[in-house]
């Protein structure tokens, strides 16, 4: 570690005094020190003000004036809520002047004849190091300042960017669905199905453009949700529904699983939709043809009683090393389990998200060439359990 | 097949909306479906179509020049001719607290988020001018 620099003021009446003073605080052989001397309060200031020492060693008895005056002009300049960096010498039997040096923001006190060499040393460098401490946290405060607005203005950029790209998405998607519809005349087979193929693109855009959106909200904490008492396995059930078709059209086998009795849970049925379409979207992606994904429901007392929801492939699998920060925004695993996806790398990182705001948790299990299994959990509440009480038994 | 109400009279809707490829599609949508389509590119012009030609809905863009669609609702809804046509927002944004403005504080016949279906379009403005030809029936039956 390289020898540290400080620049220490001796507030003294007596120049052998200071001279001692010196001398002692001079032997830290890790340090290089430079003094500047005062002996009265007006003196002492105008070199605080000039000089911004490091330390300032101050004996109560000064020149037309006391310590603690000067304490408290110091305070007055100091002007912030940073410690003032003064070690208190009072005479042996004066611990009033100590504790009142205390008071007004000294942070330590050596009683004049009584301190050892050694004393005045760990009282200086006690002062030195709360002050380097003071000047850490004030350029911790300031990059945080920066971070925060840097983050806002990128928040600022995404919402921008979500809201421009979605007008002209629009009018595309609208433009196409007039032809679909055959309102300028009927179309071909062939045209028909380019022009599905061309309204479906726009809607994996729109997709895309969702994803933009939630991850300013959720970080921003602007992210609200609406939580309603709702079967889960009803809300993976419309999922599956809806997607049954994409997914057999690959040749996918869709397997659903539901543990019966299962009690209701409060969800953000909006949220967690996305939560499960975006898993078995990736489940798609990375099973073969001829593969199978497995959706199950059930429940789970890991902790605090759950309902639990897991989509398995079977899939490449993802190398241990990648499972860690597979949840982590922009980190993204190709089809074949390499790095570098398609997509923005957002999707898990807004599952996550989504999961925390419900209190639930969410991970992933995989072995290389054996598939994955990712999986999340919503807690049962005890309202929800009532509530659970109250509807209608037959709901699987 | 043309969208008329129990006079026979085909129904207007007035599209104000800045992005023109939009609103040329909406339009193409509309008169497709029946109606009688007036567009405007800003909220200014928005609403001084809206004075001159009294449409039976407003298909309101929130986000736009020289106004934006707060301003078309609030003045159309300050005067008397105009004051009861029934708009339906739509927008790009999803800031929150936006439909319960559009619903709530403007009392809107709808609030669509773009992208939107087409078919959610068209069954909301119908739902709309029946709920709209409904209630002036009602009315002039007292």
């Amino acid at each position: 570690m390289g020898q540290t620099r400080a620049h220490i003021l001796i507030v003294d009446a007596d120049p052998a005094d200071r001279q001692a003073c010196q001398q002692t605080i001079a032997a830290c052989p890790d340090r290089e020190t430079v003094f500047s001397e005062a002996a009265s309060a007006e003196e002492a200031l105008r070199l605080y003000r000039a000089e911004q020492p490091d330390c300032i060693v101050l004996e109560h008895q000064l020149e037309g004036s006391d310590g603690l005056e000067l304490l408290k002009a110091l305070q007055g300049e100091n002007g912030t809520s940073a410690p003032l960096p003064v070690v208190m010498l009072t005479a042996y039997g004066n611990e009033s002047v100590a504790a009142e040096a205390l008071k007004l923001g000294a942070q330590d006190y050596c009683v004049k004849g009584r301190v050892t060499a050694g004393g005045l040393r760990n009282a200086v460098d006690k002062v030195l190091m709360l002050r380097k401490i003071e000047e850490q946290r004030r350029d911790l405060e300031s990059a945080n300042h920066d971070l925060r607005r840097m983050n806002g203005e990128i928040r600022d950029w995404y919402r921008a960017l979500a809201h421009e790209l979605k007008t002209p998405l629009s009018s595309a998607r609208e433009f196409l669905a007039i032809q679909l519809d055959g309102l300028n005349g009927p179309l071909t087979p062939e045209q028909f199905k380019q022009l599905t193929l061309a309204k479906e693109s726009c809607n994996q855009m729109a997709a895309l453009i969702e994803d933009l959106f939630d991850a300013a909200r959720l970080d921003t904490g602007k992210m609200t949700i609406h939580l309603m008492p709702a079967f889960m396995e009803d809300i993976v059930a419309r999922v599956l529904d809806s997607m049954a078709v994409a997914v057999e059209g690959k040749g996918i086998c869709l397997k659903r699983e539901v543990e019966p009795g299962l009690p209701q849970v409060l969800v953000d049925e909006h949220l967690i939709t996305k939560v499960i379409r975006n898993l078995l979207n990736n489940a798609v992606k990375f099973a073969p043809a001829g593969g199978e994904i497995v959706v199950t429901v059930r429940a789970s007392v890991n902790g605090q009683e759950s309902v639990l929801v897991s989509v398995s492939d079977t899939g490449c699998g993802i190398e241990k090393h990648h499972l860690g920060r597979i949840f982590d925004r922009l980190y993204q695993i190709g089809s074949d389990g390499s790095l570098h996806g398609i997509g923005l790398g957002l999707g898990l990182a807004i599952c996550r998200e989504s999961v925390r705001l419900h209190n639930g948790e969410i991970w992933a299990e995989s072995e290389p060439g054996k598939g994955s299994t990712f999986s999340f959990t919503i807690p049962v509440s005890r309202g929800t359990e009532q509530l659970a009480g109250d509807a209608p038994a037959e709901s699987v | 097949m043309l969208q008329r109400n129990r006079c026979e009279r085909v129904r207007t809707i007035l599209v104000i909306e800045d992005d023109e490829k939009l609103a040329i599609a909406l339009a193409v949508r509309l008169k497709s479906s029946g109606y009688h389509v007036l567009v405007a590119y800003d909220a200014l012009a928005g609403v001084c179509q809206a004075v001159k030609h009294e449409p039976d809905l407003i298909l309101l863009d929130i986000a736009m020049p020289l106004g934006g669609g707060w301003s078309v609702a609030d003045r159309t809804r300050s005067m008397p001719n105009t004051a009861a046509i029934p708009i339906i927002f739509i927008t790009a944004s999803k800031e929150p607290g936006l439909r319960a403005k559009a619903l709530e504080e403007y009392a809107a016949a709808g609030f669509l988020e773009k992208p939107f279906e087409a078919s959610d379009l068209v069954s909301m403005i119908q739902k709309a001018l029946d709920d709209s030809t409904g209630m002036s029936s009602q009315a002039s039956m007292e």
